[in-house]
């Protein structure tokens, strides 16, 4: 199913690591990246869906402003987006126990995945 | 050396050199306890490390440091904690140091592990008295006589104080004292 | 009767008729007549079933009694017992002393350790008494020292699960980046080699920062002459060689006399302070870009400004960018710990740092250091 992508990530470099990979994968529509995690939370608002089309949300936790907990906080918040078809995979280089635990709280996430991206979790995302 | 004397020390230089000099002077002397207890017993190098680095420090020679602690601890710190005490143990100077040596020895029975120092009283006459200082430390006998110039205050009875003689008798440092009232 | 006498100086002697005879020395400081027992006692122990009779009391002999001298204007009372003189079965003597509950009860009756006996506990009662409160005082202080070492230890900790936290993401995040960069195709890799170097060099000045931040408490300090040309010119050209951008700064010195302070703190708070200088100033700004510091120093202070019209701070964040890791922008290159080292530094010269900023227009820091006298 053709997949629409948005990275969340206030660090530059896993934005490109991170579209450098999806460009790479088979099931790629577009990749939309995002510094701001409050950028984004519009941009999903406003979003237009396709019903045959799928949205792959990749969130970092630890970014100023507005850091990953809430952005999920404002998404489980507003009940019409959860019905729009995404998913969300929290990918983050915290390894952090407490933070792992907070995220079972949210049943907007999908599943919490460890930095780097790499072919093989491109792959995992594209078949689920 | 006991908690008190130690109080004495820091109080005095806090008291008048402020508390960054007491704080130069604890450090230099390697003086971990920022605060020192009333019942506690603390080891004589660093009470003698603080005297020393004291007279270092605030410019000032031993003999004279040592006289103003005596009577600081006097006047301050007894006057604050043992007044009453102090009172009990007779009326006016010449009763107290003729009474000290027996009321000593009773007060010592709550310091056991403590070295004490002993005292003798000699009535010489009317109006003079001998006091004999035996300390198993040494150089203290400028601390003794700030204490009797405390003392003289504290009980309202004027008094010349005069160290007359120190010697070694046993293992003891003596001192000896005439008080002419 | 001599020897009873010499034991029991608050003795006191009663006839059939339970009339005084005589008392001791150190009662008569206190009972100043004779008469009837029964016009200057009265029994508080026992209290029951006892009369003021010569029979009543020797009914009592095995007993201890609390007798209370009334006519006296602080009612005096006494512990001690009954007995009946061997030699004088007629007459009834009273041994005991004066129970205090404070050595300033002594003072308060005119009477002095000299007054009791050598063998009486009284005394030893009371002094014990001023032990205990000696020792409740020596309590209070250990309590109180013991909170604020408490508290202490308590902001160490604090201190120590942010290092811990901070490490695991800041310090991975580089790293992470690094593996990920090295995992793409053979291609591609050689492509962002250049970049993988820039965020190894930006992960060890992390570790760099975070050990000079330990320096401070450790390193003692040590005063002499600040020379800022020197200082300043020497930062400059350090970090213009790092970020590879030369802005134009502008040195203006003012000294009345030398200042004198600790050159390792001052030279880590410039360095911070000019490498953000030159790392948030606007590209687009080009020559018009610029770093002005102006200092003055004065026998009791030195003060040091630093302005430049670079990205600036956005006022909400102000009040919070000294704080340890923390980021105001994703554009923070750095690790939110240089501004804390400054704070830190600074504090620990008993210095002081405000800072003023606007967005997009420029920021200004002020600096005060005291002026210290050499040794």
């Amino acid at each position: 199913m053709k997949t629409h992508f948005y990275i969340i990530d206030d660090d530059e470099l896993f934005l490109k690591l991170g579209k450098m990979y999806l460009e790479m994968g088979t099931c790629t529509s577009s990749v939309t990246l995002f510094n701001y995690a409050t950028e984004a939370l519009k941009a999903i608002e406003n979003m237009e869906e396709f019903l045959d089309q799928r949205y792959v949300v990749f969130l970092d936790l630890n970014m100023p402003i507005l850091n990953g907990f809430g952005f999920l906080e404002a998404l489980e918040k507003k009940p019409i987006l959860l019905q729009k078809n995404i998913q969300i995979y929290v990918l983050t280089s915290s390894i952090n126990h407490d933070d792992i635990e907070r995220i079972k709280q949210y049943k907007s996430v999908t599943e919490y995945l460890n930095k780097p991206m790499t072919r093989e979790m491109v792959q995992h995302v594209c078949a689920s | 050396m006991h908690g008190v004397v130690n109080q004495a020390i820091e109080g005095l230089i806090s008291q008048r050199f402020g508390t960054e000099a007491w704080e130069e002077i604890r450090i230099a002397s390697q003086c971990a306890d920022t605060t020192f207890y009333n019942n506690h017993n603390y080891s004589d190098t660093v009470t003698y490390a603080l005297v020393v680095n004291a007279s270092k420090i605030l410019d000032m020679d031993i003999q004279t440091l040592l006289f103003e602690f005596g009577k600081y601890w006097v006047l301050t710190i007894a006057a604050e904690k043992y007044a009453a005490l102090l009172h009990s143990a007779g009326k006016g100077l010449r009763e107290f140091l003729v009474n000290l040596p027996n009321f000593h020895s009773r007060v010592m029975l709550y310091y056991p592990e403590i070295t004490p120092p002993e005292f003798k009283v000699l009535e010489v006459s009317d109006t003079t008295l001998e006091l004999q200082y035996f300390s198993k430390r040494p150089g203290l006998h400028p601390f003794v006589s700030g204490i009797l110039e405390g003392l003289s205050t504290f009980f309202e009875t004027p008094a010349t104080i005069e160290l007359m003689d120190t010697s070694m008798e046993d293992e003891y440092h003596k001192s000896v004292f005439s008080l002419h009232f | 009767m001599q020897t009873l006498k010499k034991l029991f100086p608050f003795y006191l002697r009663l006839d059939k008729d339970l009339n005084i005879i005589e008392y001791g020395r150190s009662m008569g400081k206190l009972l100043h007549e004779n008469g009837s027992f029964k016009d200057h006692f009265k029994f508080i122990r026992p209290n029951f079933g006892i009369t003021h009779s010569f029979a009543s009391i020797a009914e009592f002999l095995d007993q201890f009694f609390i007798l209370e001298l009334f006519h006296h204007p602080k009612k005096v009372r006494f512990k001690g017992q009954f007995i009946i003189h061997h030699e004088h079965e007629d007459e009834l003597w009273f041994c005991g002393s004066p129970w205090l509950m404070s050595v300033e009860d002594l003072q308060q009756h005119d009477l002095f350790v000299t007054d009791f006996a050598q063998h009486d506990s009284a005394i030893d009662t009371l002094l014990m008494l001023n032990q205990n409160l000696l020792n409740l005082q020596d309590n209070s202080k250990m309590i109180a020292d013991l909170k604020q070492k408490n508290e202490r230890l308590q902001q160490v900790n604090e201190r120590l699960d942010a290092i811990v936290y901070a490490i695991t993401h800041d310090f991975r995040a580089p790293l992470l980046a690094s593996i990920g960069l090295l995992q793409l195709p053979e291609s591609m890799v050689l492509e962002e080699l250049p970049e993988i170097l820039h965020t190894l060099k930006r992960l060890d000045r992390t570790i760099i920062h975070l050990n000079e931040l330990s320096k401070n408490e450790k390193i003692a300090l040590k005063f002499s002459t600040i020379n800022w040309e020197e200082l300043i010119r020497e930062s400059y050209h350090n970090y213009s060689v790092i970020y590879g951008i030369k802005i134009p700064i502008h040195l203006s010195i003012n000294e009345t006399t030398p200042f004198h302070s600790d050159t390792f703190r001052i030279r880590t708070i410039v360095n911070n302070l000019i490498s953000n200088a030159i790392k948030y100033a606007r590209p687009v700004l080009e020559e018009t870009s610029f770093i002005k510091i102006s200092i003055h120093t004065d026998p009791s202070s030195c003060i040091f400004t630093i302005e430049d019209n670079g990205e600036g701070i956005d006022e909400k964040n102000l009040e919070n960018i000294f704080k340890l890791f923390y980021r105001a922008s994703i554009k923070s290159q750095g690790n939110g710990i240089g501004l804390y080292i400054i704070k830190e530094m600074v504090q620990y010269l008993k210095g002081t740092v405000t800072v003023k900023s606007v967005k997009n227009e420029g920021t200004t820091f002020t600096l005060k250091f005291p002026n210290q006298k050499l040794e």
